[in-house]
């Protein structure tokens, strides 16, 4: 498993893909949140660190929400090269020849997707944050705006994840995986916004309690006042969704799956 | 016995793709041949666990394909018809990773590399080779690691005649000096003839025969003879056969005697031919027969 997952993130992270990935995440939530925040910035909040941080984090997860439509593309994109190219190239069918277990291929290719994926937009997402801050020491990954953010990125990236992976080894077209997988992200997700089933609909949820109702700022400390069972019935229907999808495509690829 | 197969049935959707294959292979060179579409690669397939069978068995040393495949897969080397290797990393690159999937001593690629003639070319880009350095660098993947089983699915496809010989007395050499066996997965059968011991025959989703080529030679078609003379209707009566554009066509390896007989009776005899019939024929006699 571990062969396998490196050799699939050698294969991603080759040029030009990982390249490509970072210039729409700096795209997406740098270039959308800093036009965005420079009016409701300026120099008087900075000497509110918290607050500008709250501006700040939720200016990037306002914007991950909005533009999510580059995190389906760029998923869409890799799993497709993943999947569904190495099935129509046959490449799939001179690994499996080999003594490698379905269920680690399987989850290696899953993993290293989701990984390349999920960190890049993690790591731009920070880098970005503390560009706003103009103070880059003040950066702390524990912060609960992070984490808030690493949240909704995780749901959004496993939400499309399952999506294009179902997609791809169902179709085992390269095209059909590519172009399928984005609409159906696309309308699945406009869709599922109603039904309280997209990560989307998660991320407003989370940004309404945490930035808006639930959470205040009182003499320069923040006051939660989200409960646990509220934020794992925001969590619930997205990750649920998401986790179904992924243990259908694993039970498939793993017990039915024929490499024609 | 290193492959055992029982009465193998596949369908896709509405098509029955193998109708209850059955074969047994032992010790050697095996060709599986057949037409395109006559179930060849399913079979592999099957073998490789890569596709369910719907119903039947197969074993490869006694273990259960389906079940056993990675136990299997250990003792095996593979080259699939129309294999494209990634393209953007070099050739030994793509032997280390499979190398190392496989778990065998890394020394063993410039081994196997050099005995398929590849080994100038393996810090190249796979998407430089040429259709034959490809071929060579799926042999060479396949038979990593000295597995006691190659299965090679079109291997020669590809390939120039020239290429194709080659291709074939690597395979020779790798028997002869390894003890390494091979099934042999093809429709063009006028080269098989010089590797394979044995062969197994395929159409339309059954084995029509199997078993040692000498054998089924034997079986179906022997040797025969074409004799021209200046009275080839005195040979017929006097030896038998039959008389066809101008030659006579002798069955029976007796009848040198009879033959001596009408030359003395002043029959000149202009030639006589041992016709031995090839691989194609023999195939081509199996269906005729199983028809």
């Amino acid at each position: 498993m571990k062969e396998i997952m490196k050799w699939e993130l050698k294969n991603l992270l080759r040029f030009p893909i990982l390249e490509i990935i970072i210039v729409f995440a700096v795209f997406q939530i740098g270039v959308i949140g800093y036009i965005n925040i420079i009016p409701s910035g300026g120099l008087s909040i900075h000497s509110f660190h918290l607050e500008i941080g709250k501006v700040t984090y939720s200016m990037i997860t306002q914007h991950l929400i909005n533009s999510r439509i580059i995190v389906y593309l760029i998923t869409s994109l890799l799993f497709t090269i993943s999947f569904a190219y190495e099935l129509d190239t046959n490449l799939t069918k001179i690994y499996m020849s080999y003594p490698v277990k379905r269920r680690d291929y399987f989850v290696s290719k899953f993993v290293g997707c989701f990984a390349v994926i999920f960190l890049t937009f993690s790591f731009v997402g920070m880098g970005f944050s503390a560009f706003i801050d103009g103070d880059y020491a003040n950066v702390n990954i524990t912060s609960p705006f992070i984490l808030v953010y690493m949240l909704a990125l995780f749901l959004l990236v496993f939400f499309a994840s399952s999506v294009a992976t179902i997609i791809a080894i169902f179709s085992k077209n390269t095209a059909l995986s590519f172009i399928g997988s984005f609409f159906a992200l696309y309308i699945f997700d406009s869709v599922a916004v109603n039904i309280k089933l997209s990560p989307s609909c998660f991320m407003n949820n989370i940004w309404h309690h945490f930035f808006t109702e639930l959470a205040t700022c009182h003499e320069g400390q923040i006051v939660y006042h989200i409960t646990y069972t509220e934020v794992i019935e925001t969590i619930y229907h997205p990750l649920f969704f998401s986790a179904v999808l992924f243990f259908i495509s694993f039970i498939y690829y793993t017990k039915y799956f024929e490499v024609k | 016995m290193l492959i055992e197969v029982g009465n193998l049935v596949k369908f896709f959707r509405n098509v029955e793709a193998l109708k209850g294959i059955d074969f047994t292979m032992n010790k050697g060179i095996y060709g599986l041949i057949g037409p395109n579409g006559a179930g060849k690669s399913t079979t592999i397939k099957i073998l490789l666990d890569l596709i369910k069978p719907s119903y039947g068995e197969a074993y490869i040393f006694g273990m259960d394909c389906q079940k056993d495949s990675f136990e299997i897969k250990k003792r095996i080397g593979v080259l699939h018809e129309n294999s494209r290797f990634p393209g953007r990393i070099t050739g030994r690159e793509f032997l280390e990773y499979v190398g190392k999937l496989k778990d065998i001593d890394l020394d063993d690629i410039e081994r196997k590399a050099e005995a398929v003639g590849i080994k100038d070319a393996l810090d190249r880009k796979i998407e430089e080779y040429s259709a034959g350095m490809m071929q060579r660098i799926g042999l060479a993947q396949s038979l990593l690691g000295d597995p006691e089983l190659v299965i090679l699915d079109e291997p020669t496809s590809n390939l120039d005649p020239l290429g194709r010989m080659e291709f074939l007395e690597i395979i020779k050499k790798f028997n002869r000096e390894n003890g390494t066996n091979f099934l042999i997965c093809t429709h063009i059968l006028s080269e098989l003839e010089r590797v394979c011991d044995s062969i197994i025959v395929i159409n339309n989703g059954k084995v029509l025969d199997y078993g040692k080529i000498e054998d089924m030679m034997e079986k179906y078609c022997r040797t025969y003879y074409r004799v021209k003379s200046s009275d080839n209707r005195k040979i017929v009566e006097r030896i038998g056969g039959e008389l066809k554009n101008d030659y006579v066509y002798v069955y029976n390896k007796d009848f040198l005697y009879d033959l001596m007989g009408c030359v003395k009776e002043g029959v000149t005899l202009y030639s006589l031919e041992e016709i031995k019939p090839d691989l194609e024929y023999l195939f081509k006699k199996i269906i005729e027969v199983s028809e």
